[in-house]
């Protein structure tokens, strides 16, 4: 299938670049009538592929770009400012990618070029290109491409330089429009409705205001100056505000636009009137907000494309040229204020000229003549695509020929550098191991009492104090050598050493420290405004997959980052960081329990959520931290620990540590309603019901298995325990000697001897061949023994089952509420026969309602579930967020 | 004039929020002030706003910025192993010691300080300077400077939050001094009467292993299921949180075995919030029985749990006292007071040599 790259300025949480690729996706896809495939080049590849529905991949990943570009038949870049002065970056710096810069921008022509692909430049903003460096990678970009559009006249003009420079014909740049006039506006109920939830009523006028962090070439005061010119308008007009922050980040981040908002608005002298909207809105809405708008005051160049697209009146506040281009271009100089009239007076009066119609309107036709330039670009996109190849001497294969060798060579690094790391990682197990037996010697233990005995003998302070000091000075001076008695060499030489003991003595929890670090400086530079911490019993399998790791990686998907803590029963197992692409660290829990500052302390300014997934008494310490540094603490009741505990199991449960577990958590969630009354009873309200569910595509059939079959074929599939009833399957077994049983499952040593004929074990299987094998099932069963383990569980077995379409019947478990219908719950063996039997006779109907069922019950759901929880916010959560408000 | 307070960590606790306020307010009497740290923790925060007024470096580099900067005062906070250092470079200037802490193995360096010369002794209370007194022997040299309080616990009080279930809060160091198990103590007796009620231990723990003595006593209590710990809770906040106890309706407890001054009672009283604490230590002098909190016989634990009832289901009595608190406490320990006696007291050792 023909596969297009795009790459830019996406995944960073910028609404303009969203709406940019938005809008080149929607436009090319109407243009190649869906035949074609794309392939993003994100800063967050998850939140784009899960925000446009395309594949994506990381700028910092020089491997899957190269892929990227060979398998594409088109490269895109742009559209968007890529290339300015702000951030210069050097030439020689060209396809590095190690991540989103202007050097990484230029490679992707440079790889066109080698890989002798076709690549056209689209919609792209160049300038202000004073500096060398940044006008040498746009030069390059353009003179490398074979079609160039580029969004306004200045950038035009350095288009065609870098064309004559080059001895290239300027023909194939054109004047075009931001790609972000074609998007489409969300409905305007829906604008309408953010606008009410936001406090905005119906008073007229409504002034949007959206602008953006700036330092470069402005007064100090700029933002007090808009803050009183708003105020003085509103105050004059009776009207109400609206922020719309267009780049949300972390607060006090230079890019975030929200913080900018909020500082501003608490500038005004009667901030009543206005409202900040800081859910991060989504393009299409964005516009529409402006859309709703009398008059905007904008800031950002997408809030005044916005506004010319719907034809609402607006002040562009200039900070960039490009701004100001705009404005002029669409006929609207007047309604421009450059940075040196960024007074309240004029910001003002030039609203109140808005509003009057003294300044000129946005026209429809300005509107309509952007728009179908931008449909241009796409028009001329699908051309290039469509055109011949580019004819290829013997010099470029030779070229290709050289690139390709050196990325291979650079893969084979990289590939020797994970294989080092590993090697590392084993290593640092065996020093963990020798460490600890270390810190037991008697050595150490004998240095620490002997430490004790000089406090006592020397008091701090005390003149004794004085003269031991001065004594071991004067020792150490005669046997070290060491010079300046009292000067700094010597005080930092002693610093260094017991820095020295600390870290050793501290080994591995530092290296989760550094892991900690460095994972935040990855999640800050996403643009992350929310992270998840999840301690977990198991690692994180997406085969195995249990809660914890489906919540995780379906949250990863959307672009939250996770911190991952998993339970060990060996402390020399580590996980490999394979997943930090998909912004999930794991580490062990065990490297973090006895140092929880280090987590907990991290990721300020962030929305910060900690999920416990079981009561181990060792979360008390923990729970305390969270709370304490303002986290979201939520316990996820997802199994009777307490049942477990009394059946021999979980030998560390404390029911004392549950009933804190529960009642210290900002939120706490259960599987069933079972679980959420056992731990209301410990005098908790308020439990949320968040069931489990199923893996997508779980129903999937790679590779048809066929098994032989009876009168009715029943299947179980799972972990077999001592919860697993095998005496009902077995008597229900010989009850029907003409229906066949599989089990598929794990845990148990199971003889086939001892099992009746017609029961077949097939032992673990992969989790991909379990829709091939229910295949040949009529009934999926869980056959659990009563008792409070099976009431406490929600078994995942039974959304599987309905998602491959079988009915169900269980012993022991409720159904998942709402499956009432098609999901039997049996009382003894006589309903259970009885029951499989009225399964298997079930129509071919029910199977859609199951199907239908399931697909409501898919862990990306829960997902949306569990965020729509934490968004809510409990009563709790309420009161946690005032208690860590900035209101102090 | 210019004064130098040194003090041994730059982390979040008391002692540097009175620095902070000190080198933010004595300016404006007339006092130019630095402070000095031996050793970098995680406090640097603390003094956003005014970073260019504090240092963090070892001795021989505050010797050498001591003889540059030339203060007329150079004040130590409980830190012994300057004191010496400081005296080498004095010369003709006053050396003040200050003594915050209520820990009697942290002033035996008081001892030690008898055979310098002669010094000032700056203490938070007229307790602090009985118990001291007796160790340094030069009564008349020790001058009593109240703590001043951060301008975060002096914002207006709204009464506009959540309501029940009562909380019963205690804020302090996890340590035996401070008598945290008292609280459970307390707490357990309370939860008798009134099974309601929420407890909020507000406290950093001290060094490993205190996190599972305090599970077993709150356990022990019966009081695990109702109580919410926040730990290393960093002080910008701690408002918000008495602000939430006062509207819960609950009070703030100490069951605290000595204070130098009780500055988180303090901090209390100045958000509103209705106070239990020891008939001990410095507390009589700042909370009046029946007026500004309500005291109780240092160690009776019961005579606690029953103020702390008494105050919860009288909402009339707990509001007046609340009010009275603030009163009384933003009068002697708002910064403006606190630092005009720090900096009139400065101002006259500078003048005479001794206040």
């Amino acid at each position: 299938m023909t596969q297009i790259l795009i790459a830019g300025y996406y995944g960073f949480g910028n609404l303009g670049d969203e709406a940019i690729l938005a809008s080149i996706l929607s436009s090319l896809r109407d243009e190649t009538e869906d035949a074609v495939e794309f392939l993003v080049v994100s800063g967050n590849p998850l939140g784009t592929q899960a925000q446009h529905g395309v594949h994506a991949i990381s700028w910092e990943r020089a491997d899957q770009i190269l892929d990227g570009c060979r398998d594409s038949d088109l490269l895109v870049l742009g559209g968007g400012g890529l290339f300015h002065d702000y951030l210069p970056e050097h030439l020689t710096d060209v396809a590095s990618f190690r991540g989103a810069s202007q050097a990484s921008f230029a490679g992707i022509p440079v790889l066109g070029r080698l890989l002798q692909k076709k690549t056209m430049l689209y919609g792209l903003g160049l300038g202000p290109l004073r500096e060398t460096s940044a006008a040498e990678l746009a030069m390059a970009a353009v003179q490398l491409a074979d079609v160039v559009s580029v969004r306004d006249g200045r950038s035009l003009e350095h288009a065609r330089r870098a064309c004559r420079e080059a001895g290239l014909p300027e023909g194939k740049v054109r004047l075009s429009a931001d790609p972000a006039f074609g998007l489409r506006r969300a409905h305007r109920d829906d604008a309408r409705a953010e606008l009410t939830a936001a406090g905005i009523g119906s008073r007229r006028p409504i002034l949007g205001i959206c602008l953006r962090q700036w330092q470069h070439d402005v007064a100090e005061g700029w933002e007090q100056e808009v803050a009183a010119g708003v105020d003085a308008f509103l105050a004059e007009t009776q009207g109400q505000a609206v922020f719309i922050p267009f780049q949300h980040g972390i607060d006090s981040r230079p890019d975030d636009d929200l913080s900018l908002a909020k500082r501003v608005r608490s500038r005004m002298g009667n901030a009543e009137p206005s409202r900040i909207l800081d859910r991060n809105a989504q393009p299409a809405l964005a516009a529409a907000l402006i859309a709703e708008c009398d008059l905007i005051l904008g800031m950002r160049l997408h809030s005044v494309i916005f506004a010319l697209g719907a034809t609402v009146p607006c002040v562009g506040l200039s900070y960039d040229p490009k701004v100001s281009s705009l404005l002029e271009r669409a006929g609207l100089a007047d309604c421009i204020l450059p940075h040196s009239e960024w007074r309240r007076d004029l910001i003002q009066n030039k609203l109140n000229a808005l509003l009057s119609g003294s300044l000129p309107r946005p026209q429809m036709e300005f509107a309509n003549e952007m728009r179908s330039l931008a449909r241009q670009d796409a028009a001329a996109a699908a051309e290039l695509l469509k055109g011949t190849p580019r004819p290829s001497s013997a010099a470029d294969r030779a070229l290709e020929a050289v690139a390709l060798r050196y990325f291979d060579k650079v893969e084979d690094g990289l590939e020797s550098i994970a294989e080092h790391a590993r090697r590392l990682l084993r290593e640092r197990n065996q020093r963990e191991r020798e460490l600890r037996e270390l810190r037991e010697t008697l050595g150490v233990r004998l240095l620490s009492a002997y430490w004790s005995f000089m406090h006592l003998l020397f008091p701090e302070g005390g003149r004794g104090r004085f003269e031991y000091r001065r004594g071991s000075q004067f020792l150490r001076h005669l046997v070290l050598g060491e010079a300046n008695l009292r000067g700094p060499g010597l005080q930092s030489h002693t610093d260094r050493r017991f820095l020295l003991a600390d870290s050793l003595l501290d080994g591995v929890s530092s290296d989760a420290q550094m892991e900690l670090v460095r994972f935040e400086a990855r999640v800050r530079g996403a643009r992350s405004s929310r992270i998840v911490a999840v301690f977990s019993t198991n690692q994180l399998i997406e085969s195995e997959g249990q809660r914890p790791s489906h919540f995780a990686l379906e949250l990863a998907r959307r672009g939250i980052p996770v911190v991952f803590l998993y339970w060990r029963w060996d402390r020399s197992a580590f996980t490999t960081q394979e997943r930090l692409d998909d912004l999930i660290l794991q580490i062990p829990m065990d490297l973090v329990t006895g140092r929880p500052n280090e987590l907990f302390q991290a990721f300020s300014g962030m929305e910060r959520t900690v999920l416990f997934e079981f009561p181990h008494p060792a979360f008390f310490a923990l729970m305390a931290v969270a709370n304490g540094a303002g986290w979201t603490t939520v316990y996820d009741v997802v199994d009777d620990w307490h049942a477990f505990s009394k059946q021999g199991f979980v030998n560390w449960y404390q029911e004392s540590a549950e009933r804190h577990l529960a009642w210290a958590a900002d939120s706490v969630w259960a599987v069933n309603r079972h679980m959420a009354d056992k731990i209301e009873a410990y005098g908790r309200g308020g439990v949320e019901i968040l069931p489990n569910g199923c893996p997508d595509g779980i129903q999937r059939i790679d590779t048809a298995r066929e098994l032989r079959r009876g009168d009715i074929t029943l299947g179980y599939f799972g972990y077999l325990a001592n919860w697993f009833d095998w005496r009902l399957l077995a008597s229900a077994a010989r009850s029907r000697p003409l229906w066949r049983f599989y089990v598929v499952g794990y845990g148990m040593n199971i003889s086939s001897e001892t099992l009746p004929d017609n029961v077949a074990f097939l032992g673990k299987q992969p989790q991909s061949s379990l829709a091939s094998l229910a295949a040949n099932w009529d009934v999926g069963i869980v056959p659990f023994r009563e008792g409070p383990i099976a009431l406490g569980a929600d078994p995942i077995k039974t959304y599987e089952y309905l998602a491959m379409g079988l009915p169900v019947v269980m012993t022991g478990s409720y159904p998942p509420p709402g499956s009432e219908g098609f999901v039997r719950r049996a009382r003894g063996e006589a309903e259970f026969v009885r029951f499989v039997e009225e399964a298997a006779r079930e129509g071919a109907e029910w199977r859609a309602r199951r199907t239908g069922f399931a697909a409501n019950a898919t862990w990306a759901r829960r997902a949306d579930e569990l965020l729509s929880i934490l968004d809510r916010g409990s009563a709790r959560m309420i009161e946690k967020r005032a208690l860590f408000s900035d209101a102090a | 004039m210019k004064c130098l307070f040194v003090y041994r960590f730059l982390t979040r606790g008391g002692v540097e929020s009175v620095l902070r306020a000190r080198v933010e307010g004595l300016p404006r009497f007339g006092v130019e002030a630095r402070a000095w740290f031996l050793a970098d923790g995680e406090g640097r925060d603390l003094f956003r706003g005014v970073e260019d007024r504090i240092q963090v470096g070892g001795i021989h580099d505050l010797q050498r910025f001591a003889e540059h900067w030339q203060p007329e005062v150079l004040a130590t906070v409980d830190t012994a192993e300057v004191i010496r250092p400081l005296m080498e470079i004095a010369g003709s200037r006053v050396i003040v010691i200050e003594c915050h802490t209520p820990y009697r193995e942290n002033r035996l360096y008081l001892h030690g300080s008898n055979g310098h010369k002669p010094v000032i002794y700056f203490v938070p209370s007229e307790y602090q300077k009985r118990e001291i007194s007796s160790t340094v022997h030069t009564k008349g040299r020790v001058a009593v400077i109240p703590n001043p309080l951060r301008e975060i616990f002096l914002k207006d009080v709204r009464m506009e939050g959540q309501g029940p279930p009562p909380i019963v809060a205690w804020v302090g160091r996890l340590d035996h001094l401070k008598n945290w198990a008292g609280f459970f103590n307390v707490a357990s007796k309370v939860g008798q009467v009134l099974p309601d009620v929420e407890y909020w231990l507000v406290g950093s723990a001290p060094g490993p292993g205190i996190a599972a003595r305090i599970y077993r006593e709150a356990n022990a209590r019966g009081v695990l299921g109702r109580l919410r710990w926040f730990n290393g809770l960093a002080q910008e906040h701690l408002p918000n949180f008495l602000d939430r106890v006062r509207e819960s309706g609950g009070v703030l407890v100490s069951t605290s075995r000595n204070e130098s001054f009780g500055m988180t009672v303090a901090e209390a009283m100045a958000r509103q919030c209705a106070v239990v604490v020891p008939r001990s230590g410095p507390f009589p002098e700042f909370v009046e029985h029946g007026v500004t909190g309500l005291l109780y016989a240092s160690g009776r634990l019961r005579e606690a749990a029953q103020k702390i009832v008494k105050l919860i289901t009288n909402g009339d009595m707990r509001e007046s006292i609340g009010r009275a608190a603030r009163t009384r406490v933003l009068a002697s320990h708002s910064p403006d007071v606190a630092l005009r006696v720090l900096a009139d007291t400065l101002h006259e050792i500078a003048f005479n040599g001794h206040p």
